[in-house]
């Protein structure tokens, strides 16, 4: 039985679930909720009220969960750093996974989860203390996360990145010039470019090596300017997971698309580049020299790959190389 | 999309109200009631986000959208509905537009026949 009372914050961008968070919370006894619908408000009721513990979603309007667990955790805000804190979330991803760890919540639940399960972990997390940091160490790590190298922000490309997906045309016989896709990010990502009116004869695999290439600028743009590390870490995962992707499409695409002579090319380049990705994810990010030789390296797969037989102009029908 | 999965996904229960009451805890009629047409009315948004997302390919939109629908209609006992925008997430974040794309020509029957199930729940007398 709690023998107090404890204010409780929930914070989740769909009102469904974040009442159903508010119901849960108050059917406890001595517990009651506050409940936020995005990061800002939740922001502030942690800096005006007294809050007890915190369950967030990760996906909110920015400030996001992580960033609204790392303020509390680093001792920014007036509530307690060392409060109980549950993620609640639809998925759970390795990286948010670590990330909970790193600022040690309590615990991470995914959706969906019963009203009577989700108080049994609320009641049990408000009477059993776990060990919390003194919020310099969080403090310390957060600041980490925010002082390393540069400015890369969120927006410095990530929402960019999206639009390039949205204005692509829905059938694969539209082509689409690519410099039309490529565009917005052409400013600042020009480390690999895909070549105009150019084609692998696939436009799901064109699609995937675009995406690809203005990732790999984005990472590039992140590094040559020097931003800071938690951007260059998320610009290596965002082109981590587009290798992994275009794997996974080629993997497809060699079931419903049968030239054998171009896969098999094609796989050879990706075996290549596969073993580029393992260098990448495993790299120490603040080793600029081996950084910088690992971009040296993924230019020249790149050069090699959209040139032919793999990659040809549309318009002249194959007769010119890209180089 | 494979004959198991289409078979799979026909056969799961359009509204089941013991799947919701798992979900809540006992409620009362009343109570059942509310949560029923507040889903409703927020999951209805959605779902037009949601065909718009997938009309435009907005990539990141209907990977967002999908991923609330799922959890909100999990909880509601909307399991074909919630099933169905699983796997839409699913297919977009694997870049399966082929999949995606029939996979959404489940939604406006599906959501068709949810609206359908809750009316039946809310009666005649409580018009959604």
């Amino acid at each position: 039985m709690l023998q107090r009372r404890f204010t409780i914050l929930v914070v989740d961008d769909v009102v469904l679930m974040c009442d159903f968070l508010y119901g849960a919370v108050n059917r406890l006894a001595n517990c009651s909720a506050i409940k936020a619908l995005d990061g800002k408000t939740a922001l502030e009721l942690l800096e005006t009220e007294t809050i007890d513990m915190l369950i967030t979603d990760l996906e909110i309007k920015a400030p996001d969960g992580l960033e609204l667990i790392k303020r509390v955790r680093a001792g920014l805000l007036p509530t307690p750093h060392d409060i109980p804190i549950i993620i609640f979330s639809g998925n759970a991803y390795l990286e948010q996974v670590q990330q909970g760890i790193n600022y040690d919540v309590h615990d991470f639940l995914v959706k969906p989860m019963s009203i009577d399960a989700l108080g049994k972990k609320v009641s049990h997390l408000l009477i059993h203390h776990k060990f919390i940091q003194p919020a310099e160490h969080y403090a310390a790590l957060y600041q980490q996360e925010q002082n390393q190298p540069g400015p890369a922000t969120k927006n410095s490309g990530h929402k960019v990145s999206a639009s390039i997906v949205l204005k692509e045309p829905q059938k694969k016989d539209e082509y689409k010039p690519a410099h039309e896709e490529v565009d917005v990010a052409k400013k600042e990502a020009d480390f690999l470019s895909w070549p105009d009116n150019s084609t692998t004869g696939i436009y799901q695999l064109d699609r995937r090596l675009k995406k690809l290439a203005f990732d790999f600028s984005c990472f590039h743009n992140v590094f040559v300017k020097n931003c800071k590390l938690i951007a260059l870490e998320t610009e290596r995962k965002r082109a981590c997971e587009s290798i992994d992707y275009l794997n996974y499409i080629v993997k497809n695409l060699q079931k419903r698309e049968p030239r054998p002579e171009f896969w098999h090319k094609f796989q050879l380049q990706l075996t290549k580049l596969n073993k580029l990705a393992l260098q990448l994810q495993s790299a120490n990010l603040r080793h600029n020299s081996l950084i910088l030789d690992l971009l040296k390296k993924l230019s020249y797969w790149w050069s090699q790959t959209i040139s032919r037989p793999l990659v040809q102009r549309i318009d002249d029908g194959g007769g010119k190389n890209h180089e | 999309m494979s004959d198991a999965f289409k078979d799979s996904i026909q056969q799961m229960e359009t509204l089941d109200l013991n799947v919701l009451q798992s979900f809540y805890g006992d409620l009362t009629d009343a109570e059942m009631k509310d949560v029923l047409q507040r889903f409703y009315h927020e999951a209805k948004l959605y779902h037009q986000r949601l065909m718009i997302a997938i009309e435009m390919q907005n990539v990141l939109e209907v990977i967002q959208v999908s991923h609330s629908l799922k959890s909100m209609a999990a909880i509601s006992g909307a399991e074909q509905y919630s099933t169905l925008c699983m796997w839409i997430e699913r297919m977009m974040r694997a870049d399966e537009l082929d999949e995606l794309m029939e996979l959404s020509l489940y939604l406006s029957p599906f959501w068709q026949e949810l609206e359908q199930s809750i009316q039946a729940q809310l009666g005649p007398e409580v018009p959604i």
